[in-house]
Parts: C-alpha cells; sequence; structure tokens
C-alpha cells in the first residue's frame, strides 16, 4: 500500500510551477511509484486531535503504511482508495496549524501540499472550535487549490447545543463544507461525493486584511510573473510574513524580482504599528470569530459550556484579577505557604529531623568518628547533615514538593495563557508583553532556567527587562513558600511584603522601559481549551519535578556546606560575616541574619531555609524586611553566571549592583518607615 | 517522543524541544522547550518510566 515518494530533499524543494514545471515535476514525483500505484493523490490536514486519523482509517480501512517524507524525520501516512474507476493516494499529513510553519511537522505538511501537488485536499476541523479552527481553512482556501472542509465530531457540537449553516459557510469561506462524524462513519458518502463532483467558484478571497496590507499584497500579486499551482495572492501572504522557504523559493524562481518584493514588504511593514505577522494573524483570527458567528447558532439551553464561560471570565481584567488572587491566596498562601512550608515542615523538621535522624546521625558521628573537624563537617553547625540535609530534604523538600503539585495541576488546566493574555496589558506598562509571562512563571520553580528562557521574548530591550525583573522581584518557589509561612502568622507584615515587591517590580520595570529604547512588544497567542486537571498528569509532572528538583539541590546543598565548612576551619567565614554585619544591621535585622543573605547568594532557597530557622529570634517588623531584602537580594551564584552568559558581562554586572543596592535601600527604607512612624506589623 | 506544550498546547516530538540546558552551568535536566512559546517542561523522569513500563507489562501479562 505504500506510495513511493520521490527522493528529493527537503534543501533541494522548489516550488511547482504550472507552466514550467508541471511535466518534469510530475516525472518526479511519478518517478518512485511502483506499477499500478495511483497518480492522483488526497491530503488529509488539519489541527492534531480533530480526527483526521480516524477519517484516513474510515476512507483507507485502516489499511495504512508510515514512511517518512523525504529528507526529514517526519512520518507520514499513507493508503489508497478507489473512486469510481481511479485509484487515489491518500495522505495523512502531520497536523499543522498555519500555512505559516513553527515545526518541521508542519513544515512537512506544507511543503507536502505545495510541492506534491494534491489533487484534493480533505481539511479537517473539529465542529465545536470553528474560530480556532478556520484560520488554516481560510489560508487554504485562499491557495485556490481543490480544498474541501470536513467539519468533524458534529455529534459532539450537537451535544452542545451548536448548529451550524453549512451553506453559508460554505459561501463565506469558498470551498465545499461537509459533516461528519468519523467515528461513526457519518458523512463519508458526501466527502467521497465532493471528491468526485468537486465544484469551487473562481478564486475566493476569504481574509480582508488592513488597507496598508491589502496594497502590499496586490503589489506583489502582480509582480510575481510566474505561473504557480497556489494562487499569487496565497504567496504574497507568506512572503508578507516571511515564511523562509517561499522566500527562498521566489528569490530562486523569480530574482529579477526578489529585491522589489522585499522592498514592498519593507515598506508595507513602516506603515503598520505592529509587526505584519501580528497584524496579519490578528485579522485572519478576527475574520475566523465573524464568519464562526456568521454561521453558528448556539442553543444556550442545550450548552452548557462551563469551559468557555470560565475563559471568558479569566481573561477579562474584571473577573481575571480577582481569580488570579484567589489563586495565589489559596494555592501559595494556603497550600504551599501553610501547609507546606507550615504544617509538613513543621513535622519532617521538628519531628523526624529533629528527634530522630539527626540526633540519631550525631550520637553515631560521635561515637565513630574521632576528629573533631570531620566530626564538625557531618554534624556541626554548617555540617552536611545538620545544614545541607536538613535544609534539603526536611525545609525544603516539602515546600517544593508542595509548590510542585499545585503548580501541575494549574498548568495542566489550561490557566497559565490565560494568565498570559490577562496580565499583557499591565506587562505592556513595563516594557514587556504576556509572553514574558513563561519566564515569571518558570522563575517562581527556579530563576536560572527562566533566565535561560527570557531567550524567547522577542527583542533585546524584552530580554534585559524580564532578566532584571527575574534577578530582582521573582523569588524561587522554596523561597516563595518559606516567605509565606514565615509571614502567614502576621498578615499585616505579608501584605507589606507583597506591596513592596510588587512595588518594585512595576517600578523598576517602568523605569527600565523608559531608558531603553526599543519597539512596543507584539503578544499574540492562540488558547489551548480550558479543562479539569488529570491526577495522574499532576501526579506523573510532580513525581518528575521532585527528582529533578532533589537531583540538583541536593548535591548544591552539600557542596554549599562543605565550601562553609573550609571557610570556617580556614577562618574566612567569620570574615565575611563580619562584613555583611554593618549592612544587616543598618536595616534593622540581627547580626546573625548575615549568614541568612550569604547564604542566599548559594542558593535562594538556602538562604530561604536559613531565615526559616531563624525565625524566633524575630519579631514581625524583622520578618518583614528580611523577606522584602531576601526576595530583592542579588541573585544565587548560578543565576549570576547565566545572566553573564545570556546578557553578557556589561548587563550582568549592572544588573547585580543594582539589585544589591535596591534590596538593602528597600529594607533600610522599610525599616525606617516603620520606626518612624513607630509601627508594629 | 511526543510532547504537549503545558502552555500553548502545540505537539512536537523530542527532535524539536531543543534542551534548553546548554547554557546552564550547574544542570543537565534536559529540558525540553516548546517550539511554538518557548515554555519548557521536564520530560518525564526515567524511574517513573520505569514503573509504568513495570505495570504495563504485568497488566499484558494478566490479558
Amino acid at each position: 500500500m505504500e506510495l513511493q515518494l520521490n527522493q528529493k530533499t527537503m534543501e533541494n524543494h522548489s516550488i511547482i510551477t504550472d507552466r514550467k514545471a508541471s511535466a518534469a515535476s510530475c516525472h518526479h514525483a511519478d518517478a518512485g511509484k511502483k506499477e499500478g500505484e495511483a497518480k492522483k493523490w488526497i491530503a488529509l490536514t488539519g489541527q492534531p486531535n480533530v480526527g483526521k486519523s480516524l477519517l484516513f482509517n474510515r476512507l483507507t480501512g485502516s489499511r495504512a503504511a508510515v514512511s517518512n517524507y523525504p529528507g526529514t524525520t517526519v512520518a507520514v501516512d499513507k493508503g489508497q482508495i478507489t473512486l469510481g474507476t481511479e485509484r487515489y493516494g491518500i495522505w495523512d499529513l502531520p497536523g499543522m496549524y498555519s500555512l505559516l510553519p513553527i515545526t518541521e511537522e508542519e513544515r512537512v505538511a506544507k511543503l507536502a501540499l505545495l510541492e506534491e501537488r494534491p489533487s484534493y485536499i480533505l481539511h479537517v476541523v473539529d465542529a465545536k472550535n470553528l474560530t480556532r479552527m478556520l484560520p488554516l481553512a481560510m489560508e487554504l482556501s485562499e491557495t485556490g487549490m481543490k480544498v474541501i472542509l470536513v467539519v468533524n465530531m458534529m455529534d459532539e457540537a450537537e451535544k452542545e447545543g451548536i448548529k451550524i449553516d453549512f451553506q453559508k459557510l460554505s459561501k463565506e469561506i469558498g470551498i465545499p463544507v461537509v459533516p461528519t462524524v468519523a467515528v461513526s462513519g457519518k458523512g463519508m458518502n458526501q466527502v467521497l461525493y465532493h471528491i468526485l463532483n468537486y465544484e469551487r467558484k473562481n478564486h475566493h478571497e476569504v481574509i480582508p486584511f488592513d488597507e496598508n496590507i491589502e496594497s502590499g499584497l496586490q503589489e506583489i500579486s502582480k509582480i510575481l510573473s510566474e505561473d504557480y499551482t497556489i494562487h499569487q495572492r496565497s504567496i504574497a501572504q507568506l512572503l508578507l510574513q516571511k515564511d523562509e522557504d517561499m522566500h527562498t523559493w521566489i528569490k530562486e524562481k523569480e530574482p529579477e524580482n526578489y529585491t522589489h518584493i522585499t522592498s514592498i514588504i519593507e515598506k508595507t511593514e513602516e506603515m503598520l504599528q505592529e509587526s505584519l505577522v501580528y497584524m496579519m494573524k490578528i485579522k485572519i483570527h478576527e475574520e475566523a470569530k465573524r464568519i464562526t458567528q456568521a454561521v453558528t447558532t448556539i442553543d444556550k439551553k442545550k450548552r452548557i459550556n462551563i469551559g468557555e464561560k470560565l475563559n471568558q471570565l479569566m481573561i477579562r481584567p474584571i473577573t481575571g484579577v480577582p481569580i488570579l488572587l484567589l489563586v495565589l491566596y489559596f494555592v501559595l498562601y494556603k497550600f504551599v505557604g501553610v501547609f507546606g512550608a507550615g504544617t509538613v515542615v513543621d513535622f519532617v523538621e521538628g519531628k523526624l529531623f529533629g528527634e530522630y535522624i539527626n540526633p540519631a546521625i550525631a550520637n553515631a558521628v560521635e561515637n565513630l568518628v574521632g576528629i573533631e573537624a570531620l566530626q564538625q563537617l557531618i554534624i556541626g553547625e554548617y555540617g552536611l547533615v545538620t545544614l545541607g540535609l536538613t535544609y534539603a530534604i526536611a525545609i525544603i523538600l516539602p515546600v517544593v514538593g508542595t509548590f510542585f503539585l499545585a503548580f501541575s495541576a494549574i498548568e495542566d488546566s489550561g490557566y497559565l495563557p490565560r494568565l498570559s493574555l490577562l496580565i499583557d496589558r499591565l506587562f505592556k506598562k513595563i516594557g514587556l508583553s504576556g509572553r514574558a509571562v513563561i519566564p515569571m512563571v518558570l522563575g517562581l520553580g527556579c530563576d536560572t532556567m527562566a533566565t535561560i528562557v527570557t531567550r524567547t521574548q522577542e527583542t533585546k530591550r524584552e530580554r534585559v527587562i524580564a532578566t532584571l525583573l527575574l534577578a530582582l522581584a521573582i523569588p524561587c518557589s522554596a523561597q516563595l513558600g518559606v516567605i509565606f509561612a514565615l509571614l502567614a502568622p502576621f498578615p499585616m507584615a505579608l501584605l507589606v511584603w507583597v506591596l513592596v515587591i510588587f512595588a518594585n517590580f512595576m517600578f523598576v520595570g517602568f523605569i527600565a522601559s523608559k531608558i531603553m529604547p526599543g519597539q512596543r512588544p507584539t503578544f499574540f497567542m492562540e488558547l489551548p481549551p480550558l479543562r479539569v486537571p488529570k491526577i495522574s498528569n499532576v501526579l506523573s509532572k510532580t513525581y518528575t519535578r521532585i527528582i529533578w528538583y532533589l537531583k540538583e539541590v541536593l548535591p548544591l546543598f552539600i557542596i554549599a556546606s562543605v565550601v562553609i565548612w573550609l571557610l570556617q576551619i580556614t577562618g574566612v567565614f567569620p570574615h565575611i560575616i563580619n562584613g555583611l554585619e554593618p549592612l544587616v544591621a543598618g536595616i534593622g535585622l540581627p547580626n546573625d541574619t548575615a549568614d541568612v543573605f550569604f547564604f542566599g547568594f548559594f542558593r535562594r532557597d538556602y538562604g530561604a531555609a536559613g531565615l526559616f530557622q531563624m525565625q524566633d529570634m524575630l519579631n514581625a517588623n524583622q520578618l518583614a524586611i528580611s523577606a522584602v531584602v531576601l526576595t530583592l537580594f542579588v541573585p544565587c551564584v548560578a543565576q549570576l553566571m547565566v545572566m553573564f552568559k545570556e546578557r553578557g558581562a556589561k548587563t550582568a554586572i549592572g544588573i547585580f549592583l543594582l539589585v544589591l543596592v535596591l534590596a538593602f535601600s528597600m529594607g533600610g527604607l522599610l525599616n525606617f518607615i516603620l520606626n518612624t512612624l513607630n509601627i508594629t506589623l | 517522543m511526543k510532547h504537549r506544550c503545558a502552555f500553548c498546547g502545540m505537539e512536537f516530538t523530542d527532535e524539536q524541544g531543543i534542551s534548553a540546558c546548554g547554557s546552564c552551568p550547574l544542570s543537565n535536566c534536559n529540558l525540553v522547550k516548546c517550539p511554538n512559546c518557548g515554555y519548557e517542561s521536564l520530560p518525564e523522569a526515567k524511574s517513573l518510566s520505569f514503573i509504568k513500563n513495570l505495570f504495563s507489562k504485568n497488566k499484558t501479562k494478566q490479558d
């Protein structure tokens, strides 16, 4: 059943033209086919999880062969079907979201459509999510190819009270539309009928772009002098959106026109406030939304779509902010802070380690190890067991464990992308966009990893601002949990900490965005559906994260203990602490807290654990001040090294010094205000 | 192995999920990065895969 593909590699792809290259291409495409195999073929396209493979099985009788697309590792399922007297090959192409590919799979799907010239395209969409599905359907329709829109999962849509006017949809989108239920086979005959009796109007311009973009499209379309298998307007759209393959093809095909085309693209972009890709994507989605609303009616009595309602509530500021505050209160404060860092740590550190494990190890070491220095290394004040193991297992593990459990549930629910949209507007005031939610959220897990992720920000300006804010005001999960646990008995102290950190985040971000030149960032993303978190997923992710954290944290805590032990026996440690003492005294903290800040430089969570053990020595005001300074305090060694590597020495040193000065200044200012106004938190 | 981005829902393969640990000086945790939005996630722990395989083998034997 396998269709032999031509053997050309991805590097050698060139767009197929009707007039000049079709003969060569047909020869090429057929050259590898076995005798008796189909010459015409049907492409199955669509986003993942729309029932494409079910449709493929229905059409081919599940007789599929899998082979990689030439020059790639991407697998394509192939089968055959006889329609009338002709045999057709059917290829189940990899899932794709747009003709503008991001992954290799999407690129293969696009290349197969543009290069291998399917006789028909069955584009499968989920009837329940037309708004998300139509953009690609519209792009395909604009290519002018023989596309049939297969609106699948109609049974599920009907259950939700969704009714679609298929004739109207066909008219709007310019291609035949067939409703199906691939699971039961309903609508398959209609699909076959439309293949055999294909009818589409002349080329239909589905997407009405803004005036400037339309003008650019028309100019480019007019310049393209070759005859292509897809419509010039469609090629122009891909060129404007800077599709690399299309640019390579046109540069090869029409070198004499290419420079002119690029100048039109530049000119068009200059006339827009946002990037071309962004503006075009927004327009396509607006049009998809309009068409969906025009062709769909929803029986509200029948449709109780809680997901959609929740979705709207989460992304609208008026309801989204209270939901965010509720999530923060219950998840971070109640679950991680009060339960994880309070109840669980009390039990593990106080009972298990305090009463059983540490005394037993201390007893064994005292009896078995004769050398006092070695005893100090293992069970001394900063020993491997008393400090390293206790901090890592008894204090940090329960905190990050509860955080990872809660975070995995939030992640699995699909809330994070909604959070991005919610705070996009707020982030734009500090030179970032909703995209920056990714490093900020990951920073709660580990700021070092999150600093690397700032690479995903669109501009250098965004990358630097995100790096600065991560170093300054984003505490890691362990630090956050410990701070919540420490401040939980003093709600006013907790409120002060939240306000100071938030004010610093916004103020520093705002000033940085004003000082650093650059364009206003743009942000656009498709929202995946909301869902109830799967327990198996949540547990699996939590377990994986805990294993990762232990692998990372245990060796470092042990190394830190050894380094501190070495510094102590060589007499260096007291000097460092003595050097820090005036600083901590200046912000109203006892001298002993100097240890905490020194530990914090090794790892943020190490410092947090130190503060946790010192809580009985501090009053509410001192707890609030130390929590503020520890949160704003310089990034740990690992994060600093990544900052050097990612942002360069000059920026990294600048951020380091700024953060150091800000942390102690804020601590000093807070101490001054509390003392002057005689406030006890 | 296929991944589904926990942030944007994009499906991608191992090869496409660029390891993000290249420039991290301390860890070798082989994070998998979504090619669409850059969100990073951990590949399933080996011990967890081992347990899952164990259970699936037992189940197959029972079947």
